[in-house]
Order: C-alpha cells, then structure tokens, then sequence
C-alpha cells in the first residue's frame, strides 16, 4: 500500500520508513512538520498517487503540541477517503475522543464501511511488527483501530465492561457505531424511540459513562469498535 | 499589612542615624560655643572693669554653662527619643511584594525547568527507545520469517531478542509515567478539565470530575499548580480512602477553585514533610489557599483556591 509518513523525529521517521519499506510497501512522502503533512497530502492527491494510509505523530512542529492530531482532522475533512493513523507517546482518551468524534460536536467521523479507516495507536505498538502491519491493513480496508490502552480507560474498565451489555443494547450499541442517530435506530429496528433511548441511557450506564461526561456516544462507540478489533 | 506610622521625632524623609548625627553636631557646636562665651566672661571678673560689669560677667559665666548644660541634656534626650535604627519609614508594603514576586518567579521557573526536561525526554530518550524496540521486533520478525533456514546454533536469538524487547518496552512504560508526572502535555493540549479527567481516568480512585461551567482561559501556571493539586489530593485519596468513591469538582469566578470530596473514614491531616504541606507552599507561591476538612468518619474535603489575576485586590 501507499504511505505517507509524518513524524518529527528524524531517527523514528526512518525507521519507520525503513520498516514499512522492508515489508512491501511505498512511501510516497515524509513530512516532519504539520504543515509539510497537509502539503504533502495535497500535492501526492493532485499528483494522482493518492496515499492509502496516512501515518502521523501527535505532537508536532510547529505547535509542539497536538499538531499532528489537528492535520490528521484536517485530512480528514479534505480527503475522506484517505485512511489515517495517529501515533503517540502518550494515549489519552481526550485525543481518541477528539480523532473519532471530530472537535465539539459529537459527530463520529469513522463508520466503518464508509470513507478511509481510522487509527489511534500508542507509538510502542509499532514494534510488534505483525500486528502493526495488520492494524495498517485495517485501516486501509477503511476499519478501525483503536489501541486497547484507550478502550479501557474509555469506559472505566474496573467497574464495568460489554460483557454486562444485553443482546438488544450490544444490536443499539453497533447502529450507533455506524453513525446511527436515536431515530433512525429506532426505524432500523422498529422500536419505539423512547425504548431506543431507554436502551441507550442502559449502554451508558453499563459502561460506567454518566451524565455530563463529555462524548458519551462517542466513548461508548470506540469501546465497542476496540472490543471488536481485539 | 499596613505600615507602621512613622515615629513622630522623624521626619518625612529622614532616617534616625542622620537625625542622631545632626543632633550630635549641634551639641558639639554648643559646646565649644558656650566654651568660649564662658572663658570670655570668667576673664571680664578679674579685669579692671567697673564692679556693676564684672558682677555682670559673673552671672553670666555661671549662667551660660547652666543654660548650655541644659541645652546639651535636652539633645541628648532628644537623641535618645529616636529608636535605635527603626526601620520605621522602610516600605514594608513594596518590600513584601518583592519577596512574593521573586517567590512566584522562582516558582514560574520551576515550572518551565520540568517542560524542558519533559521536552528533553521526549525528544531524547523516548524516540530513541522507540526506534530501538523497532529494530528488535523487527529482528524478531526476520529471525521467524526465515526460522527454517537459521541454522541450529541461532536458536537462542529467539529469546533473546525478545527478553530484550520485553525490557526496552518496560522502559519506555517507566518513562512515560515519569514524563507524564514531570508535565503532562495532555495540559497544553486539552486543557485543565480534559487533563484531570484523563489523570481520574489513571489514578485507581472511583472518582468522578465535575466541572458544570466551561473554565476561563488561565494563566498557564495557576493551570499547572492546579493539576499537579489535583494529582497529589487524588494519591491521597488512594492511600487514605481505598475503595471509596470521590468527586473532583472543578469551577471558577475570580479563583479558580478545585475541591475533592471522598466518603472514606476521615481523620487525614497535614503531615510535616508530607505532599499536601508541600502542595500548600506551592499554591501559597501563586497566592493561593489550600483547606482541608476531615473529621473522623469523613467526609474528608480538600480544597484549593487560586487568584487568577495574580495581583492582590488591594494593590490594584
């Protein structure tokens, strides 16, 4: 598959690179800064060799902060169908939270099937080679991948997990995944809507997300899509 | 704190050692002054004057030195009135806002001390630890891949290459814990709210975060001084209320407030050396105040209140 690599950090970016080269796959351009990523997106689609997968850190130039994170967004919105991976030092379920549900307002932008896949892995995965190529491979086939760090802080894993969710909720909790809003799961499984958002209000509970928590939809989807990644 | 009035002897601008001086000089000239007046006089009794001036000179020789005692002893007392070097007129006002200036700055530079070492290990040793276990596992791959051409004698590489895996990966799990307590850029990034959910998240206390109102942009130091509170009240909370439940509440006017209630059994106290005495000096650094509630059979509150606008009221 085509790639295009952004990250920093010379040495992390070369190996990287080397890493990805040596398993088959073309690197059609590095960027060590987030503006050098959406320009090197920009020129690679116009240059009609698009990229398969986008591979970018957090923190980058020029902001050092979480840069590479907002480029990602940004890819996201200009070229739907480009799968992305996020790479971090350090997980936290704010950024998942921010890559899959957009900025604000709530609305995942992963569903599986539809535009390129989506990925937020810790930077150490990269090492178990196999399943980082097969986490690359996902996304490139538009699925998700969601590093397990994340899906157990998501949901509290301590006190509660999918497995105390009932048939029913598990069938609500995967229309939700795939973008579904209340009414139209309520079409989609001819229920009333009061008893869609009775078995919504029971998703939440059961995965320990309470009222005012910021993104619970979109909590409650990544713990699912992880579940079932994994 | 006001400053104290200034002793009525002194002038405006004068300090007593300049005082005291001027007073010893007007003695010394009235001295020799009346000195000479009286030696004159004394002269004039044995001269060949008439008797009305020499009784006259008389009176006076012994009239001068009794006035001229007088006058010394006045001054004298006058001397003496003058506390001994009271810093009286010293701006107590401008000098207690230096020493909180300076207690802030230093602190400030505390605080940008621990984001160069963060961005130094971030940039440093983390990469290089990453790009290290890399290569192992990649040469872990190779070794398998290519496993049933390797000849017999290659056979402990497997292992090998994995223990050393294994320990890199350690590594960089201590590493990041350390970053991530030195300053997180989670803090940078989302901000105080997100940061304190994400460190809820981690911290192995059932606790919930609350913050009904949406925090105003803060200084990035009453931000950091309010995070790393949050850290030390929820390590408290683990080590003196396990397995209860605590609430982080987090909201702001003119302070920024940060309280965090547990239902455990009580009784927590301010240790000497202890982490949460330490935490009181640093928020005293930003002028902020620290409280804690905790009577036997709990529940125990513990709450932090920072000015956001780092000037007293009372100066501004």
């Amino acid at each position: 598959m085509k790639l295009i690599i952004a990250d920093d950090s010379a040495l992390l970016r070369e190996g990287l690179v080397g890493l990805v080269e040596r398993q088959g796959h073309e690197v059609v351009a590095q960027a060590a800064s987030a503006p050098e990523l959406l320009a090197a997106v920009d020129s690679a689609y116009r240059n009609d060799c698009s990229p398969d997968v986008v591979i970018t850190d957090v923190r980058m130039p020029p902001g050092m902060g979480d840069d590479g994170l907002a480029a990602a967004l940004e890819i996201r919105s200009r070229h739907p169908g480009i799968g992305i991976l996020v790479l971090s030092q350090y997980v936290a379920a704010a950024y998942a939270t921010d890559l899959f549900g957009g900025r604000g307002d709530g609305v995942l932008t992963a569903t599986p099937g539809g535009g390129g896949g989506l990925g937020y892995l810790l930077k150490d995965r990269i090492s178990r080679v196999a399943d980082f190529m097969r986490s690359l491979t996902i996304i490139e086939a538009g699925g998700v991948v969601v590093d397990p760090e994340v899906a157990t802080r998501l949901i509290r894993g301590k006190r509660s997990s999918l497995d105390d969710l009932s048939g029913r909720e598990l069938e609500v909790l995967e229309l939700m995944s795939h973008g579904l809003s209340n009414a139209q799961i309520s079409g989609r499984l001819f229920l009333s809507a009061s008893a869609v958002s009775k078995h919504v209000a029971n998703v939440f509970s059961k995965l320990g997300l309470t009222t005012g928590e910021d993104n619970r939809r979109v909590r409650a989807v990544l713990a699912y899509l992880t579940a079932a990644t994994h | 704190m006001a400053g104290r009035q200034p002793a009525p002897t002194v002038g405006p601008m004068e300090v007593p050692e300049q005082r005291r001086r001027k007073l010893f000089a007007a003695q010394l000239v009235l001295g020799v002054v009346a000195g000479i007046v009286t030696t004159r006089f004394l002269t004039a009794t044995t001269g060949t004057a008439s008797d009305g001036w020499r009784f006259l000179a008389l009176l006076l020789s012994v009239g001068v030195p009794a006035a001229t005692i007088w006058g010394l002893w006045k001054l004298e007392v006058a001397k003496f009135a003058l506390k001994p070097s009271a810093p009286a007129d010293v701006d107590w006002a401008r000098e207690l806002r230096e020493v909180r200036d300076s207690r802030r700055v230093i602190a400030s530079a505390f605080e940008i001390e621990r984001r160069r070492i963060e961005r130094d290990l971030h940039d440093g040793a983390q990469q290089n630890l990453v790009a290290a276990t890399m290569k192992l596992g990649e040469a872990s791959l190779v070794l398998e891949q290519h496993a049933a051409v390797a000849p017999h004698q290659l056979a402990g590489l497997a292992p090998l290459l994995e223990g050393a895996h294994r320990d890199a990966e350690e590594a960089m799990r201590s590493l990041r814990a350390t970053v991530s307590g030195i300053h997180p850029q989670v803090l940078t990034d989302i901000g105080l709210h997100a940061a304190v959910v994400d460190m809820a998240e981690r911290s192995g206390v059932d606790v919930t975060v609350r913050c009904p109102h949406r925090l105003p942009d803060m200084p990035e130091e009453v931000v950091a001084v309010a995070w790393f509170f949050c850290s030390e009240a929820l390590t408290n909370a683990s080590k003196h209320a396990q397995g209860c439940s605590a609430t982080l509440l987090l909201g702001a006017d003119k302070d920024l407030h940060v309280s965090i209630m547990d239902n455990g059994g009580g009784g927590a106290w301010l240790r000497p050396r202890g982490g949460l005495l330490g935490m009181r000096e640093r928020l005293a650094a930003f002028g902020g105040t620290m409280e804690l509630s905790s009577p036997l059979g709990g529940p125990t509150t513990l709450s932090a209140h920072i000015p956001l606008l780092l000037i007293p009221a009372h100066e501004s």
